[in-house]
């Protein structure tokens, strides 16, 4: 009978591109994929905490980190000086964000891209950076 | 026999399909095994390489991330390998800022790492204070690790007790005569405050302390093959 019946051999095709399909997702979702860039940006935060936690204060306190997160005070008088340090120790390329106990300093932290960051701890809470390339 | 002859087209047909598949996917693997090698090798030795120089027991840091200028200046590359085995069989080259500290073999497109650091220099500097009265203090101006006082009091008038922020640094009953080192606390601004029979006149206290200088700079390390 000439009836509408499906090929064998195509309904085997069938079946063989969706075993060949079923190897290459193995393929693609298993095999690690490059990564973003963050070591590199962790490093970035990691370094810039690490400079900032070392050096001394403006006016009072042991470090600069421990000055700016020591009362709320003394975070609205630094905040500006913060920045501006910030911006100096870090590349040219990157932007930042500082969360601290009584507020945050820097840019507003961007979607959907790569972001470095690290937390460092302070007598008085954590402290927060972020950095990403422009 | 008609249903026969159909089936001729039908496997041409399941042939093709089936031989784009496997192009396609051959092509995606391919692209998914690219984007996964990166010389794992070289980015092991670049990430490592960096933490280890600017690590606290780095030979070449003050500090976590404080590079002594004088040092920095003198590395080469043997030394780089004796310190920092992780290179070896390497190429790689270390630059700071701009400047090429040590470059061996061609690292041009190997993987590379920034840190940022501060280079520290520390300069003496000398200070006469002036004392009113037999309590003598004196505040250094920066933050220094180590001081040197020299004292030279007037005959008949003896220095006991040298205090840095109430602790005592020096004591002699007989008198302080001469040049002392005394450590300082690198975390908080030092008063010194000298002990004297009588006031002491200008000139017969010297101060020399030693305050750090930084610059920010990149640690730009890149190793290939």
């Amino acid at each position: 009978m000439g009836r509408a019946q499906l090929s064998t051999t195509v309904v085997e095709a069938a079946v063989g591109i969706l075993l060949i399909f079923a190897v290459t997702t193995g393929f693609v979702l298993a095999v690690p994929h490059a990564t973003d860039g963050t070591t590199q940006l962790d490093a970035y935060a990691r370094d810039a905490a690490t400079v900032l936690a070392n050096e001394p204060p403006r006016h009072h306190g042991a470090t600069r980190l421990d000055e700016v997160t020591a009362s709320n005070a003394s975070f609205v008088r630094e905040r500006a000086a913060l920045r501006r340090r910030v911006d100096r120790i870090l590349p040219d390329n990157l932007l930042f964000r500082i969360r601290t106990p009584y507020g945050d300093v820097g840019y507003a932290r961007p979607a959907g891209v790569p972001v470095g960051v690290v937390r460092v701890a302070t007598a008085h809470g954590e402290v927060t950076i972020w950095v990403w390339y422009v | 026999m008609r249903r026969a002859q159909a089936n001729l087209p039908a496997l041409v047909v399941a042939l093709l399909v089936v031989s784009t598949a496997i192009g396609m996917s051959l092509a995606l693997a391919d692209g998914a095994f690219a984007g996964a090698t990166r010389s794992p090798g070289d980015r092991r030795a670049a990430v490592a390489l960096s933490e280890r120089l600017v690590s606290a027991d780095s030979p070449v840091t003050v500090r976590k991330n404080v590079l002594n200028r004088t040092i920095v200046a003198r590395l080469n590359a043997s030394s780089l390998r004796r310190g920092f085995p992780v290179v070896a069989g390497h190429d790689f080259s270390v630059r700071l800022g701009n400047r090429t500290l040590v470059s061996v073999g061609d690292s041009t497109g190997g993987v590379t790492m920034r840190r940022i650091v501060l280079v520290a220099q520390r300069q003496p500097v000398e200070l006469t204070p002036r004392f009113t009265g037999p309590n003598a203090t004196v505040t250094l101006p920066r933050r220094s690790r180590r001081a040197d006082l020299t004292i030279h009091p007037p005959a008949g008038t003896t220095v006991r007790t040298v205090r840095a922020n109430g602790r005592v640094v020096r004591y002699d009953p007989a008198g302080l005569d001469g040049t002392y080192r005394v450590r300082l606390a690198r975390l908080e601004t030092t008063t010194l405050a000298l002990n004297a029979s009588a006031s002491l006149p200008a000139g017969s206290v010297t101060v020399t302390y030693y305050p750090e200088r930084t610059t920010k700079a990149t640690l730009v390390v890149t190793v290939d093959g």
